[in-house]
C-alpha cells in the first residue's frame, strides 16, 4: 500500500520526492512514507482531498531526534467503518538552530495543539501557525526537553529543579554507581 | 441535662474548636486526587472525623491537602493559593510527589521537588498514591498536633 | 433545533461610539487552576461579554510530569508504573495498551486466558472509570448524591482490583506478555455477582439523574459537537459516539479477542437534545457500562484454565523500528508511538497520543456563545483526565 501511494503522491504533488519506508516484517512494525519538508503542507492537502485517499482525520503528530536530524511523524487515518486506513507520513528537519517547517493547521484543525506541543518539546517552529507559543511548559522556560542533548536548568523562577539537600545518600551512590557502569560500558566499546 | 459549669484552658477550647472543624480546600492535582475524593466519598467518610467540609475555596478553608504531584508551572499557584488561606491554616501533603516528588525525580526537569520548598508542611502522607485509610490517619496526626497547639506562642498571633 | 444561546460567530460587545464613557468591554475570566470544576488542574481562560462567553483559551501543562523524558531512561518494564499513572482512571487500559504495543514488536504470543482475564479487567475498570465520570458530572452540575451511589460502586471494583493485584490505583498489573497474578475461581465468582449488581445499579442511575428534569435542562441541547466537528478535531471516544457516529476501534479495528465477542456499540441518537450534545455524551457512557457488563459475562463463559504468562526474554531487547499502536480506552483513543533502537533496553521515543488533549482542544470551537454555566457542564461532560493530557 506505501509504495502505490508514494507513487501516487510523486504524480500528483510535483517536488514532493516520496520515499516509501517498507519494513521486512509488516506484522510487527509499521512501513511509513517520507516526504521533502518543503512540500508537506500540498502532500498533507493532496491525500486529504483526493478521493482516492481521503484520510480525514490528523490522529497524532510526532517527534523524534535521531541526533543528526529530527522528524516529524503526522499520523493520519480514515473514520471509515468499512476500511479503516492509517498512515505514518514523515518530514526531517536537519536544522537544529532555526527548525522550522510548514504547519498543516489549514487543513486539519486538530493539528493546531500538536504542533505547539512539538513546539515545545523539540524546537521546530511551525510556520502559519495561528498561535505558535508553549503548550506544556510555561512561556519562558529554556531549552527543548526533548531533544536528546537536553541539560535541564539549575533553578526556574526561584526554585531549585534539583535541590541537592534532598537527595537519599542511596541515590545518591546509586547514580554514582550508574554513571561509572556507563563510563565502563562506553570505554569497552571504545 | 442540668446546667452545669465546664472549666477549662482557652486554649484547650480553642483547638478543641479547630481540630474537629477542619475544612479542607478542593484541591485535586493528580492521581492522589482521586484517592482524596474516595476518602471524602460513601466507604471512607472523612466527615466522620470532622473534616469532610470540602471548600471549593482557599478563603474559607484552613486546611490544603496538597494532593499530587507539584510541578513549576503549578508552584506559583499553590503558594497564592497558600496565601490566601486565612490564619489558622495547615498543610498536608499527600503522596510521594508531593512529599519529594516521588518517581519522577530523576529526570523530572519540571517536577518540584517536594510541595515544602514553596510551602510549610505540617504533615506528610507517603504512598504512591496513599489508601484513603492513609489519609485518615494523617488528618488524625494532624488533629493531635493542634490540640497540642498555644495560642500565645503561634506566630501568627505574635506577628499580630 | 438550535442550541438554547445560539449566537453563531463569537460574540463581540456591543460598543456605543457616540459616548466614549459608555464602553462595554470583555471580561477575561480564569477559571482555574485551581477550580472544583475543571477535574484537576486545567485552566482556562474565559473572555465573557457578561454571562455569554465569547472566547475559551484553554491552558494546558500543569501537571506536565516529564513522563516521555523518563521512559526513554527506562527499560521496557520499568515504562509501565509511568504509564499507570497517565489516565490514573483507567490504569488497567494504559497499561495494556502499552503491553500491547511492546508485544506487537516482539511478537510475542499471550496465552489465551491471560488475554481473556485482561478483556475482563479492563472492561471492569472501564466501568469503574464511566462511573466516575457519572459522579462527577453529576457534581459538576449541582447533584451531590450521585457522586456517593457512584463511589459505592466503584469502591467495589477496586476492592475486586485490590485482591488480584494489590493496589487500589495504580495497579502495574498486566505486564509485557502476560499477568502478574491470576484470578481465583472465587475471585470470578464475584465478579459475576457484581456483574448482577451492577445491572440492577444502572437502571438506577438513569432513574437518579439520566432522566431527571433540571439535568436534562442543564445538558440537551448545550455544548454541540456535529460529527464532522469531531473528525476534524480528530475527537475519539463517548465524544465521536455522541455525536452519533458508529466508531469504536473494539469492533472497527478489532485487537486481542475482541472480534469474538457480541456487544453493541451505544451512539447518541438525539431522544432528548440532539445528538452530539452534553446528554448524549453522558448517554453513551452511561449504556457502555451495560455493554461491558456484558463482555464480562461471555469471558466469564469463555474461560479455561491455563497458563497467564507468555514467554518473553529475560532481558528485553526490542529490534530496530516503530510502531504506532492504538486502542480503545474509556475516554477515548489511545495510542502509542514506539521507536526503538538496534539492542537497545530502552525505548528511543515513546509518545502517547492522549484522547483528552486533542478533546481540550475542541473547547475553543464549542464555546463562543454559550451560558459560563453551560461551558461548565461542556467541559465536563468531555470527562477530561490531566495526567493524561499533560503527561
Amino acid at each position: 500500500m506505501h509504495k502505490e501511494l508514494s507513487d501516487l503522491i510523486n504524480r500528483n504533488v510535483s517536488g514532493a520526492n516520496a520515499v516509501a519506508y517498507l519494513t521486512a516484517d509488516a506484522k510487527k512494525f509499521d512501513s511509513s512514507i517520507t516526504v521533502e519538508t518543503s512540500h508537506i503542507y500540498k502532500v498533507v492537502e493532496f491525500l486529504k482531498t483526493n478521493k482516492t485517499t481521503s484520510f480525514n482525520s490528523l490522529h497524532c503528530i510526532s517527534g523524534v531526534d535521531y541526533t543528526d536530524y529530527m522528524e516529524v511523524c503526522y499520523m493520519l487515518t480514515n473514520y471509515d467503518p468499512s476500511a479503516v486506513r492509517n498512515l505514518t507520513l514523515k518530514v526531517r528537519v536537519t536544522d537544529r538552530v532555526n527548525a522550522a517547517i510548514d504547519s498543516v493547521v489549514g487543513q486539519f484543525v486538530s493539528a493546531d495543539f500538536l504542533e505547539r506541543e512539538v513546539y515545545d518539546m523539540f524546537g521546530i517552529k511551525f510556520n502559519n501557525h495561528p498561535d505558535m507559543r508553549r503548550i506544556l511548559c510555561p512561556d519562558d522556560w529554556e531549552g527543548f526537553p526533548l531533544r536528546k542533548d537536553y541539560v535541564a536548568q539549575k533553578d526556574y523562577n526561584g526554585m531549585t529543579v534539583y535541590p541537592d539537600n534532598k537527595m537519599n545518600m542511596e541515590d545518591r551512590e546509586f547514580i554514582v554507581r550508574q554513571n561509572m557502569i556507563k563510563k565502563a560500558q562506553a570505554e569497552k566499546a571504545q | 441535662m442540668q446546667d452545669g459549669v465546664v472549666l477549662t484552658t482557652l486554649d484547650e477550647f480553642l483547638n478543641w474548636g479547630r481540630k474537629n472543624s477542619l475544612w479542607p480546600m478542593t484541591f485535586g492535582l493528580a492521581c492522589c486526587a482521586i484517592e482524596m475524593m474516595a476518602t471524602g466519598a460513601a466507604k471512607y467518610d472523612l466527615e466522620r472525623f470532622g473534616c469532610g467540609a470540602f471548600m471549593a475555596t482557599p478563603r474559607r478553608a484552613d486546611l490544603m491537602i496538597v494532593a499530587g504531584t507539584v510541578t513549576l508551572k503549578m508552584a506559583t499557584r499553590v503558594k497564592v493559593l497558600y496565601e490566601q488561606m486565612a490564619e489558622p491554616k495547615y498543610v498536608i501533603s499527600m503522596g510521594s510527589c508531593a512529599n519529594k516528588g516521588g518517581p519522577y525525580w530523576q529526570y523530572g526537569y519540571h517536577v518540584l521537588k517536594g510541595v515544602d520548598e514553596v510551602v510549610p508542611v505540617d504533615v506528610y502522607v507517603p504512598g504512591c498514591p496513599p489508601r484513603p485509610e492513609a489519609l485518615i490517619e494523617g488528618v488524625m496526626t494532624l488533629q493531635k498536633k493542634i490540640a497540642n497547639e498555644r495560642l500565645l506562642r503561634n506566630k501568627w498571633v505574635k506577628h499580630a | 433545533m438550535q442550541t438554547r444561546w445560539d449566537v453563531g460567530e463569537p460574540h463581540k460587545p456591543t460598543i456605543n461610539t457616540s459616548t466614549e464613557q459608555l464602553k462595554s468591554d470583555l471580561l477575561t475570566l480564569n477559571m482555574g487552576p485551581q477550580h472544583p470544576a475543571t477535574h484537576g488542574v486545567l485552566r482556562i481562560e474565559i473572555w465573557t461579554d457578561s454571562e455569554i462567553v465569547a472566547h475559551a483559551i484553554p491552558h494546558i501543562g500543569y501537571l506536565h510530569r516529564c513522563m516521555e523524558k523518563h521512559c526513554e531512561n527506562l527499560d521496557f518494564r520499568g515504562v509501565i508504573p509511568f504509564v499507570d499513572r497517565l489516565d490514573y482512571l483507567a490504569s488497567m487500559n494504559m497499561e495494556w495498551t502499552y503491553a500491547m504495543t511492546i508485544e506487537k514488536m516482539l511478537g510475542t504470543e499471550v496465552p489465551r486466558r491471560a488475554e481473556l482475564l485482561r478483556i475482563l479487567t479492563c472492561e471492569l475498570q472501564r466501568i469503574a472509570s464511566h462511573l466516575m465520570a457519572f459522579g462527577t458530572y453529576a457534581i459538576d452540575l449541582g447533584a451531590f448524591s450521585p457522586f456517593l451511589y457512584a463511589f459505592d460502586y466503584r469502591e467495589k471494583i477496586l476492592r475486586l482490583f485490590e485482591e488480584v493485584s494489590g493496589a487500589r490505583l495504580l495497579y502495574n498489573y498486566i505486564w509485557i506478555g502476560g499477568l502478574w497474578n491470576d484470578w481465583s475461581p472465587e475471585q470470578i465468582s464475584r465478579v459475576t455477582a457484581f456483574c448482577d449488581d451492577m445491572e440492577e445499579e444502572a437502571k438506577k442511575y438513569h432513574e437518579l439523574l439520566s432522566m431527571n428534569k433540571i439535568f436534562i435542562a442543564r445538558t440537551a441541547h448545550v455544548g454541540v459537537m456535529s460529527v464532522q466537528d469531531c473528525i476534524d478535531f480528530g475527537a475519539t471516544g463517548p465524544i465521536l459516539r455522541g455525536a452519533g457516529m458508529k466508531w469504536d476501534l473494539r469492533k472497527n479495528e478489532p485487537y486481542s479477542l475482541y472480534s469474538e465477542f457480541d456487544f453493541d456499540v451505544p451512539v447518541g441518537t438525539g431522544e432528548v437534545g440532539e445528538p452530539g450534545d452534553c446528554w448524549n455524551r453522558y448517554i453513551v457512557r452511561m449504556r457502555e457500562v451495560v455493554e461491558s457488563i456484558k463482555i464480562i459475562r461471555q469471558v466469564i463463559e469463555k474461560l479455561e484454565p491455563g497458563s497467564i504468562m507468555g514467554k518473553v526474554p529475560k532481558v528485553m531487547k526490542l529490534p530496530e523500528g516503530e510502531v504506532y499502536f492504538r486502542s480503545e480506552c474509556p475516554r477515548g483513543e489511545l495510542a502509542f508511538h514506539l521507536v526503538t533502537k538496534q539492542d537497545s533496553k530502552e525505548p528511543f521515543r515513546l509518545k502517547v497520543r492522549s484522547p483528552c488533549f486533542t478533546h481540550t482542544s475542541m473547547l475553543p470551537r464549542v464555546a463562543p456563545g454559550q451560558m459560563i454555566a453551560d461551558f461548565v457542564a461542556t467541559v465536563g461532560s468531555i470527562d477530561i483526565v490531566l495526567g493524561e493530557i499533560d503527561r
